[in-house]
């Protein structure tokens, strides 16, 4: 066990893990942790909580991702265009929403989601979300534990491009039947 | 003497000869996770992960039991060799379980390989990663559901990849905090 090597640190590890290490520094990592389980542990346990994050279904998922749901889940799927509204229905027979908030993403280097309350409110924005500018809409994910929102929320979806600047998309209002 | 209590190379003798079932169970324990990490690594698949450790366990099992490893004080670096060949094997062709696993994996037990450390509770990670600052949280959920590199992500956000990973580690220093993993080298 080279002591120059121990311990494996988070950084380290997490580098590691998902393929940024040089040849040579993975080989090290991996000569390392072969002999000193106190490493492993270490390792594989950050390995379980990178898995349990990449597990997770964001409120904001990328096209690609979003096929990848139809896979896993009983989808309801709703495309709703700028400036438009839907009723959206969590029955028993789907799993999850998927709202496709129509937008010309066109260029687009970064998009933040804003969401209001019914009243205009502002709730919490969603920071430079997944999304493919050959999409053409930005795809909520919609899950049941989200019933703590207001029932009735609008979404903003916003460019951002240089120095911050912020040019609105589209606004959508949806209105959640849990 | 209990099994847990020799050290790697005292357990490698032990093997070499063959009729030591207790002692290839616990080579099996303590290298499990280690290979199981090096098929995560390489091999992109649970599954495939998971296979990766009962084949290289046999085959360091059956070389053991025959005499051939030549220095039973680096075990560690011919399971780690075992580990490559075979990743290496399977990334060139179509994998296709070897014969020998079936036959021999039933006869040693080396199928009770541990388990995978088990994920965190969801709905606890869920109410961890919200607490994160929203920069942060985009990191994470860009890094790892949808597998962007720390290029791809710096330029939606305006960072360095360097800037992209200070921020990726800083906030899964957080989450573990908020997890209470138990303490680790940072």
């Amino acid at each position: 066990v080279s002591a120059a090597d121990h311990p494996i640190g988070l950084d380290r590890a997490a580098a590691y893990l998902l393929g940024e290490l040089a040849d040579a520094d993975q080989d090290r990592v991996e000569a390392h942790y072969f002999g000193c389980p106190e490493c492993a542990r270490a390792v594989a346990s950050i390995e379980a909580l990178c898995a349990g994050i990449a597990a997770q279904i964001p409120p904001v998922v990328s096209a690609a991702a979003a096929a990848r749901l139809r896979e896993r889940f009983r989808l309801g799927e709703t495309r709703i265009a700028p400036g438009g509204d839907a009723d959206v229905y969590f029955t028993p027979e789907v799993d999850l929403l998927l709202h496709h908030l129509v937008a010309d993403l066109t260029g687009v280097e970064r998009v933040d989601v804003e969401l209001f309350g019914p009243g205009g409110q502002p709730l919490i924005t969603m920071f430079a979300v997944p999304f493919d500018p050959g999409a053409g809409a930005v795809f909520i994910a919609c899950q049941r534990h989200f019933a703590s929102f207001p029932s009735d929320i609008h979404f903003q979806v916003v460019a951002i491009g240089a120095g911050e600047q912020r040019r609105p998309l589209g606004r959508y209002l949806v209105r959640h039947h849990f | 003497m209990p099994t847990d209590a020799l050290d790697d190379a005292e357990l490698a003798r032990g093997i070499a000869g063959g009729g030591a079932p207790e002692l290839e169970r616990e080579l099996a324990r303590r290298f499990a996770g280690r290979i199981r990490l090096y098929g995560l690594r390489h091999l992109r698949d649970r599954e495939l992960a998971a296979d990766l450790v009962q084949e290289v366990l046999l085959v360091v099992v059956v070389a053991l039991r025959a005499g051939k490893v030549d220095d039973a004080a680096l075990i560690d670096r011919f399971i780690l060799g075992t580990c490559r060949n075979l990743a290496s094997t399977w990334r060139r062709r179509e994998r296709r379980r070897a014969d020998l696993a079936g036959a021999l994996a039933a006869e040693d037990e080396l199928a009770a390989a541990p388990a995978a450390p088990a994920l965190p509770d969801p709905m606890r990670l869920y109410g961890c990663l919200s607490g994160l600052p929203p920069r942060d949280l985009s990191v994470l959920i860009l890094t790892f559901c949808e597998e962007r590199s720390a290029d791809e992500i710096g330029r939606g956000l305006g960072l360095t990849a360097g800037n992209v990973r200070v921020v990726r580690h800083r906030a899964l220093a957080q989450v573990r905090q908020c997890l209470g993993a138990e303490a680790m080298p940072s």
